[in-house]
């Protein structure tokens, strides 16, 4: 009797070799068909979104799907049957598979028949019963579609210029999670704030960092780098307000100094610099006395501070008083303002400082690479301005499409709102805060965080309630926005009579790039031409 | 049964093809079929035109084989006991009269039955028991036929004024019915020159009934791989229009399908034809090569085919082409 399965294996081993060959050609060609046709697709959808390195995405895909599906493909075996079957078919009669079905059969017959396919295996050529051709069809489909992505592949994208700034945006958010995560070790060292703070702290900016070194999303980041200045802030004013109850009660001892305490009460420390200012000068203005009384009075106020710039100061004002140096006086109070406010070292901290420093100028340079880009990836907008620069207003709003933004703003004292925004929207503005209503958001949905801007010519006016809205129609969501009063200064801040003839120039472009209609694009013209006018 | 009763076979096979081709001119296939058909056990229905050697066919069989032959020329006015046989009276050895049976003609090896569409049916049907039971039932007796037993049945599609077609379930009980064609130039050259000139050799006696059955059971043995008996019984079932595995051509085209004897003659002739072929196993081809004889009497056309002049020959190749082989692998 023949040993079948050691027979079977050599003799049909050339035969099972070609078959498999040829099933992987065919399975193959496919799959790389397959693999190609994912390669235009994402070379086309890189034409309706922005992908970023799209050709190279595609030729990985396609890549991929080769090499996965042929190594698969390598081990992928049809059962013996089928083998066989298709053996068969190069004109052995149906031999290969009745020998299969018969291996165990130990009858006459089926040794004969076993004997029978044996001499037919040996005396075929494998070669020509089993010709390995490659499928034309498939692979010159496969030709025609390598060529359609390499030809898409050359084409300049339309979405090329807001990749690359996309790309740069990324760099800056990269840049910025370094410079934030260098403050790791200031806020360490920072003596000033308790364990607590500084964990906190730090948690804080790793996740910032984090959230910039992935630049995801670059709206969260900047909202992450504006809740941390916040932070910042509300510890810089706790520190301010522990400093002038200090004060407060360090003058209260005081016999001399007790009204001037009951004066601060509630004091800023710009009005408690003014209150000392106006209690030096009428005691100047009583007697000679009465001004050295009230300096021995500060200068004993001053031993019940703590050791630091507003003790300092105090003393500093105590023997200005004394000697009558009213220059000395004055820097003395600006000394003790600054140290009572918590803006500088000695009172909030050189890290938290620092630190500080560092957001303003991290969101300072996020924004500016922002600007005029469609960052498409979010569908929400940010438009700020009018913020802390300005007594005023700061107002936000945020839209997409379609919609409806509504901005309030209110001033104090030199109160100047102003808001601004980008894209297209009817605003309407009440009193002296100015606002644009944000009514459309950007068309294709940006990210923007505006620059800030103020109108010199509404400049020490009188605050007024400021309301701004906007309305293409009545089905967008509804955006409000507190105004919040700022501190008057104007740092960082652009009049935006110098700025205006740049907006509407990229509002123009921006408008034409979109192929908006003519109409739309004309309105778009005409209304940043009436703000120039 | 040994491997030499197996190798044995196709020499005795050809030995038999060879003596008949001493009297029989070409036919080659028709020759083959009926010996299929023969060591299978079945019945034939031979049709062709008159002097298309039929008769002669048959007769050389007879010969060859070296078993008993008698010939039935079916004509309307034959009577169901002219074939079966009748009970007489006689007088047996006491003198007395008594009934004894006669046996009729269809108590042979092999019976002619001659223009069998000739006879009334109730004569035809004399023919259906002892064609599916080898018996013949007369006067509440039965009486077993002598074995081997084949009707060779002759029909002529020519003249069907006054015939009576046979029905359906006769026509079942043919293994085959085989077409038989008229001769080529050579051929009729051959039967020319050997009928009308010097006689030549007679045929010979080369097997007798005991090799048939010997050849039947190396017939039987013959190994059938399971995609090629499924072929064979998918064949069968396409042809019942309201099967699920009913091929278009049947269902545009057949009324009645074929029958499971129709499954069974296919394997068994294509088991037979295996071995006809010198190889131990049967193919596709094998059962392609039967299917026709096989089926071409099972099958019944209905009014579109017969309109649209398709006959039961052009629907059984439409067969092969609609319907695919187990394991078919296109390209």
């Amino acid at each position: 009797m023949y040993r079948l399965d050691s027979y079977f294996r050599q003799m049909l081993r050339p035969y099972a070799r070609r078959i498999h060959r040829r099933l992987w050609l065919r399975h193959f060609s496919v799959c790389a068909c397959a693999g190609v046709g994912a390669g235009i697709l994402v070379l086309l959808l890189s034409f309706l979104v922005p992908i970023g390195s799209a050709p190279g995405k595609a030729a990985a895909l396609t890549a991929g799907i080769w090499l996965v599906s042929g190594v698969v493909l390598l081990f992928l075996r049809q059962p013996p049957e089928r083998t066989a079957q298709e053996i068969d078919r190069c004109g052995f009669q149906e031999r290969v598979q009745t020998m299969l079905a018969l291996r165990d059969d130990p009858s006459p017959f089926a040794q004969l028949q076993r004997q029978d396919t044996f001499y037919a295996l040996q005396s075929a050529d494998p070669k020509q019963c089993i010709p390995i051709r490659v499928p034309r069809r498939p692979y010159a489909l496969l030709g025609a579609g390598v060529a359609v992505a390499c030809i898409l592949a050359l084409l300049p994208g339309p979405h090329d210029d807001l990749l690359r700034e996309q790309a740069k945006i990324r760099q800056v958010m990269q840049e910025q999670a370094q410079r934030v995560e260098a403050n790791l070790d200031l806020i360490e060292k920072d003596s000033t704030l308790s364990d607590v703070r500084k964990a906190e702290l730090n948690d804080k900016l790793r996740e910032l960092a984090k959230e910039l070194r992935e630049g995801k999303d670059y709206k969260e980041g900047m909202k992450q780098i504006s809740r941390l200045q916040q932070e910042l802030d509300e510890l810089r004013e706790q520190d301010s307000r522990q400093q002038m109850g200090n004060l407060k009660d360090a003058l209260a001892r005081q016999n001399e100094t007790k009204d001037l305490a009951d004066r601060l009460e509630g004091k800023t420390a710009q009005e408690a610099a003014e209150e000392l200012k106006q209690a030096a000068e009428e005691a100047k203005a009583k007697s000679e006395e009465a001004a050295e009384e009230l300096a021995d009075a500060l200068k004993k106020a001053a031993e019940g501070l703590e050791d630091g710039d507003g003790k300092d100061a105090l003393e500093e004002l105590a023997d200005a008083l004394e000697s009558g140096d009213e220059a000395a006086a004055d820097g003395a109070l600006q000394s003790l303002e600054d140290a009572m406010d918590g803006g500088d070292a000695s009172a909030a901290g050189a890290g938290t400082v620092q630190l500080s420093d560092d957001l303003k100028l991290a969101k300072s340079r996020m924004s500016q690479l922002s600007q005029g880009s469609a960052y498409t990836g979010d569908p929400s907008q940010l438009a700020q301005g009018g913020s802390d620069g300005q007594d005023g207003q700061s107002s936000q709003a945020g839209g997409q499409g379609q919609g409806q933004g509504q901005g309030q703003g209110q001033g104090q004292g030199q109160g100047q709102g102003q808001g601004q925004g980008q894209g297209q929207g009817q605003g309407q503005g009440q009193g002296q805060g100015a606002g644009q209503g944000q009514g459309a958001g950007a068309g294709s949905g940006a990210l923007v965080e505006s620059e800030k801007i103020y109108d010199d010519s509404r400049l020490n006016d009188e605050g007024n309630n400021v309301q701004v809205q906007g309305e293409i129609n009545t089905e967008g969501p509804r955006q409000q926005a507190e105004t919040e009063s700022g501190d008057g200064t104007l740092d960082g801040y652009v009049p935006y009579q110098q700025v205006v003839g740049d907006y509407a120039d990229d509002a123009v472009n921006a408008a034409k790039r979109e192929q908006l209609p003519p109409a739309v694009q004309s309105w778009v013209e005409g209304y940043f031409s009436a703000l120039q006018n | 049964m040994d491997e030499t009763q197996i190798r044995a076979f196709h020499e005795q096979v050809s030995e038999i093809q060879r003596e008949i081709s001493v009297e029989m001119v070409g036919q080659e296939q028709i020759v083959r079929q009926l010996l299929i058909a023969i060591i299978c056990g079945g019945n034939v229905l031979l049709e062709g035109v008159p002097g298309l050697g039929k008769t002669r066919l048959v007769r050389t069989l007879g010969k060859v084989l070296d078993l008993q032959f008698s010939r039935i020329q079916f004509t309307p006015d034959l009577m169901p006991a002219d074939v079966t046989g009748t009970n007489i009276i006689v007088k047996n050895t006491a003198g007395q009269n008594e009934f004894a049976f006669q046996k009729g003609p269809v108590f042979s090896n092999i019976v002619l039955a001659d223009e069998i569409n000739r006879a009334t049916p109730k004569t035809q049907s004399a023919l259906l028991e002892a064609m599916q039971e080898y018996t013949v039932s007369v006067s509440g007796t039965t009486y077993p036929l002598p074995q081997p037993f084949f009707v060779l049945a002759t029909q002529n599609p020519m003249e069907q004024e006054g015939t009576y077609p046979l029905p359906e379930a006769q026509l079942d009980r043919f293994f085959f019915k085989l077409r038989v064609d008229f001769p080529n130039l050579s051929e009729l050259r051959q039967i020319v020159e050997m009928t009308t000139g010097a006689a030549g050799r007679e045929a010979r006696k080369v097997a007798g009934g005991d090799a048939i059955f010997s050849l039947r059971r190396v017939a039987q043995g013959v190994p059938i791989a399971n995609a090629v008996a499924d072929y064979a019984l998918r064949l069968v079932l396409c042809t019942h229009a309201d099967s699920e595995h009913a091929v278009p051509v049947a269902k545009q085209y057949l009324r009645f399908g074929a029958s499971p004897r129709a499954a069974q003659a296919m394997i068994a002739a294509a088991r037979c034809q295996a071995l006809f072929e010198g190889r131990y196993n049967v193919s596709f081809d094998d059962v392609r090569y039967v299917a026709a004889p096989v089926l071409r009497h099972r099958i019944v056309c209905n009014f579109e085919a017969l309109s649209k002049g398709q006959t039961s020959e052009t629907v059984i190749a439409r067969l092969f082409e609609e319907l695919p082989q187990a394991g078919e692998v296109h390209g």
